[in-house]
């Protein structure tokens, strides 16, 4: 459904849809109001009410960064052809531009390189 | 003479500061249409953080969240509540609109939608409802700078706003998208600073610590800590199907969609989903503030953070509290309100104008642009505007130049036009493009029948159930009697119009499918 070809990239997008939707469902009726809406516990200080919203908050900060790192949801670049050569000359071209692309340039490049080097764990694998 | 020296003396550094890094970003740029747009697709990681998070925490966020916690308590919890999720669909479709906005050549969402479903219409219709929701969200920006404006200089609230509105022209005019986002990053780094440094340093001061300032909250004012808060105003049902219809509607706003397009790589657009979350913390100084306010009997209107800083007028810091406040406000104001006014010009000529070039309205209208010099002659005679990229860009620009013009315009009289009645109609918009997004880029079977058909019924139902509202109250109560959102309404008409009309319709061609990934 999700265009995504391999399996396990498929089935962890459907956890983690899953996962969302149940984040969001903690936020709201009937779970929020059952076990968030309260003054007590507090936690330094703050209201449980606030606490739990900022616990939501950080699982799913937890839950999108292990989904990235994993590569698991569709992180394909642009395929093969024509578009990653004009795009590879554009990035060259920038870098004498100024000292504040050079930063920001660093990961692009290498990041096409590590993907690259480990075809099966990144674009390769799911074509 | 200035009330407040120091004050005036940051802000004004800060508005040059910000032309200067704006005019000078711009100029590395090649000048052309996909540069004003898209940046030429090339933020890296840094920019489009600061892109992103400084666009969603607009001057309302900042002057509207203690505001709300002084009128409804809890309630102003749900800002942090709908930021959890509501980015996390681009995570998902982000990669691939980035993908195929590169391949393709798209810069915006209706572009985008347009091709997918095979109809100019679709395109026409987003673009115009798109400018008329970015209009009131507009108003609000500029009223939060004049509001500043006026504390620190003393000058009418109209006046301050059209000097910081004049500056934001001038660099979103010379600089494009690059510009924009090399002057989000300052206004980023400055609003995270301020925010924490006062909204930790007020409540320290005067309760002992922020755990002793709630320990006050629970004894005197326990109601303003859970729903249905001071005076019972929210219920939770209605609590929650508005952080439902935010999470629903927020990543479909089309200037944040667009920056799916902005970004150096796909893997680029899923990074700043992730680190979105750092800037919801940021809110969390802001709801303490409000609670400051509670405490201290502070008003329940937008000059509640200022009066916030007032507390603590006999400090020795106190000028330099106000200054970062300030600041604060002013850079929230312009980080939203540029983005608001450079997608605005995009869309109106890339998503309207064009599509429409060869029907006698436009035809009608670039002929006489081009008549009276607003825009270039074309390079060979006949040319048309989608051709002459020079123009484009001149025309978007003049676009961007009337829409500032409009708002500020409006802004004297926000009074009576209550903008809070239009921001109604405004957030009710963007949840119409929703279905045609996920249908589009998920469902093979979805085709330009059922988009066209659930995308006009969806905003018609909105625009009518709006203008019932206003004119005849009590019908509008009989029609929806649990008093959902409008937009709520809409997208239900909106996903079964898509749903139907596409079975019902024609399968979208193989070679079709394939561009969009299908």
């Amino acid at each position: 459904m999700f265009g995504v070809r391999n399996e396990l990239s498929t089935r962890a997008t459907r956890l983690s849809l899953l996962y969302f939707a149940l984040a969001t469902a903690t936020l709201i009726w009937p779970i929020y109001p059952r076990f968030g809406n309260h003054i007590e516990p507090r936690v330094l200080g703050l209201p449980w009410s606030l606490v739990w919203v900022l616990i939501v908050i950080l699982c799913n900060f937890a839950v999108l960064l292990v989904l990235f790192r994993l590569r698991v949801i569709d992180d394909r670049e642009i395929d093969d052809g024509a578009e990653p050569v004009a795009e590879h000359v554009k990035h060259v071209k920038k870098t004498p531009t100024g000292g504040h692309h050079v930063r920001s340039q660093s990961t692009g490049p290498g990041e096409r390189a590590k993907r690259a080097a480990q075809p099966k764990a990144a674009a390769g694998g799911r074509e | 003479m200035m009330p407040h020296p120091l004050a005036a003396g940051i802000v004004f550094g800060y508005l040059a500061l910000a032309l200067v890094l704006g005019i000078v970003a711009g100029r590395k740029g090649s000048g052309g249409t996909d540069d004003f747009v898209a940046g030429e697709r090339a933020f890296g990681p840094l920019v489009m953080y600061f892109v992103i998070g400084a666009t969603i925490f607009s001057a309302y966020a900042l002057l509207g969240t203690p505001q709300r916690v002084v009128a409804k308590g809890s309630d102003a919890f749900y800002v942090l509540a709908y930021g959890s999720v509501g980015l996390v669909p681009i995570f998902f479709f982000g990669a691939r609109v980035r993908r195929i906005g590169a391949r393709e050549g798209f810069v915006t969402q209706a572009e985008l939608l347009a091709a997918r479903f095979e109809s100019p219409t679709i395109s026409v219709a987003m673009g115009a409802a798109t400018v008329v929701a970015f209009v009131p969200y507009l108003v609000i920006q500029l009223k939060g700078a004049g509001v500043v404006m006026h504390a620190v200089t003393g000058w009418p609230e109209q006046l301050g706003a059209g000097l910081v509105y004049a500056v934001v022209l001038a660099y979103v005019l010379a600089g494009g998208v690059r510009g924009v986002g090399w002057t989000n990053v300052v206004q980023g780094i400055v609003m995270l600073i301020a925010v924490w440094v006062i909204g930790l340093w007020l409540p320290t001061h005067l309760y002992g610590s922020i755990g002793g300032m709630f320990d006050r909250v629970v004894a005197e004012h326990p109601e303003y800590l859970t729903l249905p808060g001071p005076g019972e105003q929210t219920p939770a049902t209605r609590y929650s199907s508005e952080i439902l219809v935010s999470i629903l509607g927020f990543s479909m706003w089309p200037h944040m969609f667009m920056k799916c397009f902005t970004a150096r790589s796909a893997r680029l657009v899923q990074l700043s989903v992730v680190f979105y979350p750092s800037f919801l913390f940021f809110l969390l100084p802001l709801i303490f503030l409000g609670y400051v306010a509670v405490l201290g009997g502070g008003p329940a209107d937008d000059s509640v953070l200022l009066w916030l800083v007032d507390l603590v007028a006999d400090q020795p810091a106190y000028p330099l509290l106000f200054a970062f406040l300030a600041f604060a406000v002013l850079a929230a104001s312009m980080s939203t309100g540029d983005a608001l006014l450079h997608a605005g010009g995009s869309i109106a000529i890339r998503d309207v104008l064009l599509p429409i070039e060869s029907r006698p309205l436009g035809r009608a209208l670039i002929r006489g642009a081009r008549a009276i010099r607003l825009l270039p002659a074309p390079a060979r005679p006949g040319q048309r505007l989608r051709d002459d990229d020079l123009g484009q860009t001149r025309a978007m620009k003049l676009v961007v130049v009337m829409l500032a013009l409009i708002t500020w315009l409006l802004l004297a009289d926000a009074g009576r036009l209550s903008i809070v009645d239009l921001l109604l109609l405004a957030y009710a918009i963007p949840v119409q493009f929703l279905p045609l997004v996920i249908f589009g880029l998920y469902w093979r079977r979805a085709n330009g029948v059922g988009a066209s058909v659930g995308l006009l019924a969806g905003l018609a139902t909105v625009l009518a159930l709006f203008v019932l509202q206003k004119l005849a109250p009590e019908l509008a109560a009989a029609i929806n009697p649990l008093e959902l959102e409008i937009g709520v309404l809409g997208l239900v008409v909106n996903t079964l119009g898509v749903v139907i009309f596409s079975l019902a319709g024609p399968r979208p061609s193989a070679a079709l499918l394939q561009r969009f990934e299908l």
